[in-house]
Parts: structure tokens; C-alpha cells; sequence
């Protein structure tokens, strides 16, 4: 229980009156999270460094699930937390492994499988983001006395006259401002990011020059929970659930089979394995009901736009806006996944729905998936939500209701 | 800021006669004639013949007799065995009953309880899949063992009876001598061990009032350096050596001893009377006004084993709605060392097999913080640890009359 921050959280802005100048620092073991640390120490803040366990690598199997000492997924694994505890002993900060396991299934993995389920692409980056890491791990350090919290993100934070703003990161190749669109104003006050300014080589070359002995660790692309083929993962996880089905063209041509719905994704060309046609196959839509994985030309792909729920609105502006009564849509740059560029839209909100129409060129957005909304010059998040399937905008209601087989 | 220690049953620190120990084999380095000082050498093989493995095996004998002296015990009728720890002693005295010079024996049963340490839970755990029957008493809800729950279970079948003294999480006190002397007499075959890791240096011990076969011994809990044990073995205890090698320590426990360790067991013992002393006059009534005025100021909160008899230093608190985990970091920010139940395990934080044997809820065991306080705990520190730690139960959102 964090009793007492969620009853401040109530109230808004939580107070911070009795709080010390601690800083929780998220550290994974990475480079970046260490130099995190590493910076706001030399600027004399107080830091805490806090890993925290969000998988249990005890039960890393054969069957690929969980990270395991040798895997490439790089989050909770036990040589991470050395990594981690090793830099904060360098560094001469406490240091802390916190246990979300139980929260990190809950918010994240059954959501990541319920998405599979419903023919959808989760996004567990995101909601690790903001059910997790700006949540739960805010509220847990809140209640230790530690009044901000900071991470090894790419993104700048800047404090203006009217409230907080979140910018691209410098280093526009590891920006990483698409998975953050779900932060408040309240959580973004009380976050710091200190490599915003940075590029990864002054990130490395500060790592090196500390003696951080993870200065040259490589990258963590994949899924931190999924040390295997990430469709066995997931159909081994799903189950029952699990549906195969037909490969089927728009009129309902069938043209193969297919393992299950949850190895595709809107606008997916490679591993379909379907031959005999005269140009690449794309797929197209997943109809979860049928099991059927609707494929056809790129041409096909092509549509004016789509629409977004769950929303979140980062600007200060937008945040207090009151979209009922809103009819200019807003000129955004939208992207539409962690390695898109950005394309330029028109957002129109109701009901909490919005709208995106695409203003030039377009491009395949995948239900699930997370849709951000920067500013025209492509800089600074405006806001974000979930992508919705194609036909409906009601769909994520027929998500599964069903227990999985949730650990 | 000056940081409160209280987690002594974890560990009790390095006392100042052991440093001292550990600056004299240090100097013992930078002389070339091996040390001028009678007994250290830095040639630490007790098992030599020479001039220096004389001196090594002098310092083994004379922490042996300090044992002795410090126990009530005598040579006649006990063996001292140095080990590794209490982990390797409770290891040997579970499982060496069943591994006999000529043969494994798995029949016949042994008796416990479910709070005892996991170095003998999981031995234990061991013997049952080898075919033992293995009955493990749950204490009831107050952490008490009564000396008839014991003997309920007994039969001439029972092989072995492993008890804990004093809990490591709760302070509980189990009445040993009681128990061990009642069923001495009924059950003569039966083997008793006790893993006295807690009570030793925190009750007053004469141990040659009452019988037993197997004594465990965590000398760091003391004083001493980690990493050395001591068991005491009763001289009838069939020979049965979990570890086999050399013939040090009797053939008890082969390998080449930790000579430094055992130097360290001695040093720190002759510190034990005096502590006894004010564990029992001072530190229990600092840790009952620590408790009152606890319970005072939150009324969710109460005291494990409050009104049986407990460990004089411990205090296990159980406050509901608290998640310990963040108390313990929340503490250990504003400079305040104590755990949350045991310390034995790292990492992901599990519930207490502790509080859950005794019948008490599962969200219990994440809901618990354990104070133990050294022999020198001082009122000014008790001031200090109160009010960090309502600040830090405040912060938490833990309710207070108002």
C-alpha cells in the first residue's frame, strides 16, 4: 500500500512540504541510467538509485520466457542489478531493488497479451511508462521522502510560464518521447531527464570517462520480458486464447492459413509466407472474432486516417482544454510508432475520441500501437492515445474479458 | 547524520577486540620473522608441525577453551567443531543423523517447527524427499512451542528433534531446556539439536543445565568475523561428518581452518558476560518503551510475541497497511539500519515463512519490520530511531489519532 501518496495524489499536486531534495533514479544497468545518476550527483543532488524487478528470471525456461543471464533483453536480469549496483557504488549513492512484479503483470503483460488476443499491437514500452514507471515508482518514492523522480530518457522537460513542456530528445536517433506522451503535468513537474541535452556519444564518452564500467554495454532493443521469439512468448502465454485462422483477401477470398492471429500486425509484409501473387502481400486488417487475417496489395493499405482513444494531453494548453466544445482541429505532426519519422495530420477531437486525417502523405497505423501528437515543427509532444481498429471506434470494448493464464 | 543501528540479530558488527586481532596479524605480514608476538604468525595452517603450525593450532586450542569457559561446558563431554557458520552447522546436524559411516538411513522421523531458519527447513525438506517422515509444529499464534505439543509427536521411531531457541524474526523463545530434558528422558534415542544462533549472546547461557547432542553457534551474530561457525557436539554423537577430508577438528569438520575467524570467535566471546548484563537490565526496556509509545501514537500497529517470553533486543512489528519493503528503504534514507523480517534473503522480497507458520495472515509477512538492537543501544539513539520512524510511518499514510 502507498497509502499516503495516494491520498495526496487526490488532491492534485502532491505536497512536498516534509520531502528532502532526493531524487529516485530509475536504473536499469544501462549507460544511459548510470550517466543519469552520475549527472545529477555532480550537481550535488542527493540521488537514490532504485532498480526495479519486474520479471522474475527464476523462472527463465527454455520456453523463452524471461530473461536469462546470457539473453539479450537487458532489464531485470541478476547481472543487470550488479551492473547497477556496481555504478551506484562508484557514483556513492544507496541503492535499491524494488519489486513490481505483481504491478508489472497486472499493467502490463495482461494488457500486452489482451492486446495480442483482440488482433491488436500492444505498446508494453508505454504502459510501462505510465502505469509503472511515472506511477507506481513515483507514488513508491513520494511515500520514501524522495520528492522527484528521474529516468535515462532521451526527452527534455522545460518549465514555462504556463506549466511543463516535453521535447524530443537532442539526440533525435535515440529520442524516446513517443513511449512518455502519457505523462501529467503533476508527474512531469516532479521528473527529471537529464540526458535530454545529450547525444549517445556524450553519454558513452561520460560513462568512460567516470570509469562506469557499462560505458560500451549495447543497446536493449527488445521487448525487456521476452528473451525468445517473441510469437512463441506470446502463444504460449495466450493459451487457449490463442486463435488461428484463414489468410483472406478483402472479398473474402481465402488464400492460406495461418499459427494464430497474434504473429501480425497491420501493415506487416515479412513472414506471411503467401505466394503466387503479383506484388508483396501486406496485411491489411485482423478480425479477432474469426480468427481471419485479412492480406492485399499496398495500395490497399492506404487510408485518409484513423481514429485514437485513451487520450493524454501533455501540453499545458491542451491539458486544461476543455474538448467538448472544440471544433478548430489542431495541426499536428503525427507518429505512429518508436521508428517513424512523423507525418503531418489534423486532429479533430469528440468524446474523447480523436480523429486524425492525414494533411500529405500516409502511412499504416497499427490498432494498439501508440499515435503521438508533436507540434508542426515536429519538436515538442503535444499529446497521444491508442490507435483503434479500422471499422470501429468502439473495438477495444470487445477486448477479451476472459482471465488469461496470468502468473 | 548519525545513523541508528538496528539490525543486530542480522548482524551484531565487528567488535573492537577483533580489530585489534586483525591488526595484529596485519603487522604480522610486515615482520619478517613471522611476528614477534606469541601466536600470530602469517603462516595460519593449524595442522602443521613447525615452529608457525604451532602457533596456528595454539590459537584454534585456546578459542576452543574459550568456548568452553563461555558456555559452561567442559572437554570431557563436548566436542567444539569450528565450521563455516551456523548454515553449515545446521546442515550437518539435520542431515549427518541419517548419513552414517556405513550406510544412509532414511527411516524413522524427525521433528520441528515451520518457523525455524532455512538452513535447517531446507534440509529437512531434503530428508522428507529421501523418504523421512518429517513433522514440523506449528507454534501457535503467539510463537510459542509448548514442551507437550513436542512430546505429543514423539515415538521411539523419532530419530532426530531440531529446534530453533530463540526466532530469528520474532524474538520468540522456545523452552529448550524443558523440552530437550523431557524428552532426554522418555525418548533417550532420539538426537536433539538446537540452533542457538540468537539466544546465545543475548540470554544469559549456561548450557551444561540441560541435554543435548548438536549446538549451533553464528559467532558473527556476536561480535566475531563472518564466515566461522561453531557447533558443539556431544561426545556420544555417533561420528557422522557431512564433509569428509582431512582429520582436523576431530574428522568433525575436514579442511584447514579459518584461522582468523576462529581468533575472532575468541576475542569477541570474552565480551559476552558483560552484555548479557545490560541486554537483560537496559536494552529491553528501552526496546518495551519503543514499543509503547509505538503503539501510542499508531493504533494499527502491534507487537509480534508482545507478553511471552522474547529475545531482550528484538522487537517485530506488525503494521497493517505499511508495505515494509519501502519502511525498510524509507529508514535507511534518514539513517535507520533494520530489516524486514530476516535479512537472509536479497533481491525480490518474499513473505515471512516465519509469520505464516504461526498462523498469522499472508499480508503479514509483508507488513513486518523487525528491530534488533546491540548490547550498547543507547537512549539517544532510541530518540532518534522513534522519531525517524514516525516520521517515516507518517509519510507512508499510517494513521494517527488526532
Amino acid at each position: 500500500m502507498t497509502g499516503g501518496a495516494e491520498r495526496k495524489e487526490e488532491r492534485g499536486l502532491p505536497s512536498t512540504d516534509d520531502l528532502t531534495g532526493k531524487v529516485v533514479v530509475a536504473m536499469s544497468g544501462g549507460v544511459d541510467s548510470s550517466v543519469a545518476a552520475l549527472l545529477l550527483a555532480r550537481e550535488g543532488k542527493e540521488v537514490v538509485g532504485v532498480s526495479m524487478q519486474v520479471w522474475d528470471y527464476r523462472n527463465s525456461t527454455a520456453s523463452g520466457e524471461g530473461p536469462t543471464c546470457n539473453s539479450k533483453a537487458t532489464c531485470c536480469a541478476p547481472s543487470d542489478f550488479a551492473d547497477a549496483r556496481s555504478v551506484a557504488d562508484l557514483i556513492g549513492i544507496p541503492y535499491y531493488v524494488f519489486d513490481f512484479e505483481k504491478k508489472f503483470e497486472e499493467k502490463v503483460i495482461s494488457r500486452f497479451l489482451r492486446t495480442y488476443a483482440s488482433g491488436q499491437t500492444p505498446n508494453p514500452c508505454v504502459d510501462c511508462n505510465n502505469d509503472v514507471k511515472f506511477r507506481e515508482l513515483r507514488q513508491r518514492s513520494l511515500s520514501l521522502g524522495c520528492a522527484s523522480v528521474a529516468t535515462g530518457h532521451y526527452v527534455r522537460v522545460e518549465e514555462q510560464g504556463d506549466g511543463f513542456h516535453l521535447f524530443r530528445g537532442e539526440d533525435r536517433e535515440k529520442d524516446q518521447s513517443y513511449f512518455l506522451y502519457g505523462l501529467r503535468q503533476n508527474e512531469l513537474a516532479q521528473t527529471l531527464f537529464p540526458l535530454g541535452g545529450l547525444v549517445k556519444s556524450e553519454v558513452r564518452e561520460l560513462a568512460r570517462e567516470a570509469g562506469i564500467t557499462t560505458a560500451d554495454k549495447p543497446e536493449s532493443q527488445d521487448i525487456c520480458f521476452v528473451s525468445g521469439p517473441l510469437r512463441d512468448f506470446v502463444g504460449s502465454r495466450l493459451g487457449k486464447l490463442k486463435r488461428p485462422g484463414k489468410f483472406a483477401l478483402r472479398d473474402g477470398t481465402v488464400v492460406g492459413a495461418h499459427g494464430g492471429i497474434h504473429e501480425f500486425t497491420v501493415g506487416q509484409r515479412k513472414g506471411l509466407g503467401l505466394s503466387g501473387f503479383d506484388e508483396p502481400l501486406y496485411v491489411l486488417e485482423i478480425d479477432a472474432e474469426s480468427g481471419t487475417v485479412y492480406v492485399g496489395y499496398r495500395h490497399e493499405l492506404e487510408v485518409a486516417g484513423f481514429t485514437v482513444a485513451e487520450l493524454n494531453w501533455v501540453h499545458p494548453d491542451l491539458w486544461k482544454r476543455d474538448f467538448s466544445e472544440e471544433s478548430t482541429p489542431l495541426e499536428v505532426t503525427v507518429q505512429v510508432r518508436h521508428q517513424h519519422r512523423g507525418v503531418p495530420a489534423q486532429v479533430h477531437v469528440v468524446d474523447g475520441i480523436a480523429t486524425v486525417t492525414y494533411s500529405e502523405e500516409w502511412t499504416s497505423a497499427a490498432p494498439g500501437q501508440a499515435a503521438v501528437f508533436y507540434d508542426r515543427d515536429n519538436r515538442e509532444v503535444l499529446g497521444g492515445g491508442r490507435i483503434l481498429p479500422r471499422q470501429t471506434s468502439s473495438r477495444l470494448q470487445i477486448l477479451p474479458s476472459v482471465p488469461l493464464e496470468v502468473r | 547524520m548519525k545513523r541508528v543501528y538496528a539490525d543486530a540479530n542480522a548482524t551484531y558488527g565487528i567488535l573492537p577486540e577483533v580489530r585489534e586481532i586483525l591488526r595484529d596479524y596485519e603487522s604480522s605480514w610486515q615482520t619478517s620473522d613471522g611476528g614477534t608476538r606469541r601466536s600470530v604468525s602469517p603462516y595460519l595452517n593449524g595442522s602443521a608441525i613447525h615452529t608457525e603450525g604451532q602457533r596456528a593450532r595454539a590459537v584454534i586450542d585456546s578459542a576452543r577453551s574459550f568456548v568452553f569457559s563461555a558456555t559452561g561446558l567442559t572437554a570431557h563431554r563436548h566436542h567444539v567443531v569450528f565450521t563455516s557458520g551456523a548454515t553449515e552447522g545446521n546442515n550437518s546436524a539435520v542431515l549427518a543423523p541419517f548419513l552414517r559411516e556405513d550406510r544412509a538411513d532414511f527411516s524413522g522421523r524427525v521433528i520441528s517447527s515451520t518457523v525455524e531458519h532455512p538452513s535447517v527447513l531446507d534440509p529437512l525438506h531434503r530428508l522428507e524427499r529421501y523418504g523421512v517422515e518429517v513433522v514440523r509444529l506449528a507454534p501457535e499464534p503467539d510463537g510459542t512451542l509448548s514442551t507437550e505439543r513436542v512430546l505429543a509427536e514423539l515415538s521411539p521411531h523419532t530419530k532426530l528433534l531440531s529446534l530453533v531457541w530463540a526466532n530469528n524474526e520474532t524474538g520468540v523463545i522456545f523452552p529448550i531446556p524443558e523440552i530437550f530434558s523431557a524428552v532426554r528422558e522418555q525418548f533417550p534415542q532420539c538426537l536433539l539439536h538446537v540452533d542457538a544462533v540468537q539466544s546465545f549472546s543475548k540470554l544469559r547461557s549456561d548450557l551444561s543445565t540441560f541435554p543435548f547432542d548438536i549446538l549451533t553457534l553464528s559467532p558473527h551474530k556476536f561480535g566475531a568475523l563472518p564466515g566461522v561457525g561453531v557447533s558443539i557436539l556431544s561426545q556420544h554423537l555417533p561420528h557422522s561428518p557431512l564433509l569428509l577430508g582431512g582429520g582436523q577438528e576431530l574428522r568433525w569438520r575436514p579442511g584447514t581452518e579459518n584461522l582468523i575467524g576462529i581468533a575472532s570467535v575468541a576475542a569477541a566471546l570474552s565480551a559476552l558476560p558483560e552484555r548479557w548484563e545490560r541486554y537483560a537490565e537496559r536494552v529491553s526496556k528501552l526496546r518495551d518503551r519503543l514499543e509503547a509509545e509505538l503503539l501510542a501514537r499508531f493504533p494499527g500497529c502491534s507487537v509480534i510475541g508482545r507478553g511471552v517470553p522474547r529475545l531482550p533486543n528484538t522487537s517485530l512489528l506488525w503494521i497493517q497497511g505499511v508495505r515494509t519493503d519501502d519502511l525498510v528503504v524509507a529508514l535507511d534514507l534518514e539513517g535507520v539500519s533494520c530489516s524486514r523480517g530476516a535479512a537472509c534473503s536479497s533481491g525480490k522480497q518474499l513473505g515471512s515463512h516465519v509469520l505464516g507458520g504461526m498462523g498469522l495472515p499472508p499480508e503479514a509477512g509483508q507488513e513486518v519490520l523487525r528491530l534488533s538492537f546491540r548490547a550498547d543501544f543507547e537512549d539517544e539513539e532510541l530518540t532518534l530511531l522513534r522519531d525517524r520512524l514516525f516520521l517515516c510511518l507518517e509519510r507512508l499514510g499510517l494513521a494517527t489519532p488526532r
